[in-house]
């Protein structure tokens, strides 16, 4: 084989096809990103559900109430833990059992209530105070989603929840 | 051209051996029917555990929200050894800025009351009312109407703004603590000037008149004070967002708007309310009637049928639950 038979790409092709790549990549990347963000919200949404259902179902198991509470008020965005509150008192302390810890979503979704720092499931699989979940992405453009727990414990999804109203 | 010679050598043309056309579209007919059993029997697997999940859903809301009723219905119009709220002497002061008659007005508020045909798809309300929460015995005898009121010191259940009941057998009265430290000391003090505060009024029982600061009857360790008042409505109407009908209760005591109202359990069609007149104070019903009966007089409704229809999110399941539930507190004598 002799190098004057070997042939490869002009400099001309080799930027025509960075600038077909470029085009295409400004078009595609946003579209991940919704993607991204979309399975961020649902992660966190699944995460909320289970860790909801779970209590439940520990506290009709045990039958003993089960606490979910958040470790910064009303902000649920930060760890979350499942307990049983040994001594009644309402707050965590040493004498109470941890059963499980829900962690932190991802730092751009924003998890919140309307004004509860923690609920309360009895042994019968209700919760004492019906609380709503928003969960939101920082762009409340994009569409959130809502959880409502109702007071027979029972969870309602609304994943067409208006974020930007909020704000 | 060497390599031609060579391929013809070891495969020649006329000698290749394969599936024939036919062959091949008979494995393809075969496999595709194969396939399709499969498929037959996946989707109808996920039928099976779709209904069996509707099902479910249409069952446990079924079981949870008669539950529910059937527990606050049975505790409804429950008044302490008073019997009835008319035996009752309303202390709160009417004139007052901070009096709100749908809060405060208790000696008007029934046990049991409804609203028919007026909800989402035509269902019923029904409001129930009764005393509630903490009971505290007296710890002393009162000699005169405008002493405090003891009950046990430390109980951390009493704070000044609270409105409490007190009640024994002959009668209660309702007032608003409005001074001193109760859930401290115990002593629970009132005077009017507080909001709403209490005002000087008329004994229910006696007709006599009471001072602003004066109880009706000097209370003793025979009375208890009860600090709060259940008093809800359950309805029927569409949650927010997703439109799913539930079955809603409002806190009348809470006049916030933004937080009264809570969802119980949703998929809750429709809910029809009879009540169960006695006709001749026996203790049981004699018929059933709607709340805006003409011929109903709800201090005799002494059980209240319910009929719930409930479908799954899907509508596919439909199912309409029915229970009969006894006002224990009206028939015990």
């Amino acid at each position: 084989m002799n190098i004057k038979y070997t042939h490869g790409f002009t400099f001309l092709e080799l930027l025509i096809v960075l600038a077909i790549a470029a085009i295409v990549t400004t078009v595609a990347v946003p579209g991940f990103k919704t993607a991204i963000d979309n399975s961020e919200l649902t992660s966190t949404t699944n995460e909320l559900i289970g860790t909801l259902n779970y209590a439940r179902i520990e506290a009709i198991k045990r039958g003993q109430p089960v606490v979910l509470s958040s470790s910064s008020s009303t902000d649920w965005s930060n760890k979350n833990r499942v307990w049983l509150d040994n001594n009644a008192d309402n707050t965590f302390n040493s004498n109470d059992t941890e059963i499980r810890i829900m962690r932190a979503s991802n730092k751009n979704i924003l998890l919140q209530t309307n004004g509860y720092d923690d609920v309360t499931f009895l042994a019968s699989g209700f919760v004492n105070s019906a609380v709503t979940f928003t969960i939101c992405h920082n762009d409340t453009s994009i569409v959130g989603r809502q959880i409502s727990l109702m007071i027979s414990g029972r969870i309602n999804v609304d994943s067409d929840y208006n974020c930007a109203q909020d704000s | 051209m060497n390599n031609n010679k060579g391929f013809k050598k070891y495969c020649p043309l006329n000698h290749q051996k394969g599936l024939t056309v036919i062959e091949l579209m008979i494995a393809l007919t075969l496999g595709l029917v194969l396939v399709a059993g499969f498929i037959q029997i996946l989707l109808a697997n996920r039928q099976t555990s779709q209904v069996q999940e509707a099902v479910a859903r249409v069952q446990e809301s079924g079981r949870v929200v008669m539950e529910y009723l059937a527990r606050e219905i049975r505790a409804a119009d429950y008044w302490g050894c008073a019997k009835d709220i008319t035996n009752f002497t309303n202390h709160i002061d009417t004139t007052s800025a901070g009096y709100v008659a749908t809060l405060n007005d208790y000696t008007n508020f029934q046990g049991i009351s409804g609203t028919d045909d007026d909800g989402f798809n035509g269902s019923d309300s029904i409001t129930l009312t009764s005393l509630f929460g903490d009971e505290l015995p007296l710890v002393a005898q009162m000699s005169t109407g405008n002493d405090p009121i003891q009950v046990t010191p430390s109980n951390n259940l009493l704070s000044v703004g609270d409105i409490v009941f007190v009640s024994n057998c002959s009668g209660g009265d309702i007032f608003q603590i409005t001074h001193g430290n109760p859930g401290d000391d115990g002593f629970v003090r009132r005077d009017a000037n507080a909001s709403p505060g209490n005002q000087a009024v008329n004994c229910a029982k006696t007709g006599a008149s009471a001072c602003a600061a004066c109880l009706c009857q000097n209370y003793g360790r025979e009375a208890t004070l009860h600090t709060q008042l259940n008093r809800k409505t359950y309805f029927i109407t569409q949650m927010v967002g997703d439109n799913e009908p539930a079955l809603m209760m409002q806190d009348l005591t809470n006049p916030d708007p933004d937080t009264n109202t809570v969802p119980i359990a949703s998929g809750i069609q429709n809910m029809q309310i009879l009540y169960g007149q006695d006709l001749n104070d026996d203790g049981s019903a004699n018929r059933y009637v709607d709340v805006d009966d003409a011929g109903l007089d709800l201090n005799d409704v002494v059980s209240v049928k319910i009929s719930l229809s409930i479908a799954s999110p899907d509508q596919s399941i439909n199912k309409t639950y029915t229970t009969t539930v006894l006002v224990r507190n009206r028939i015990t004598q």
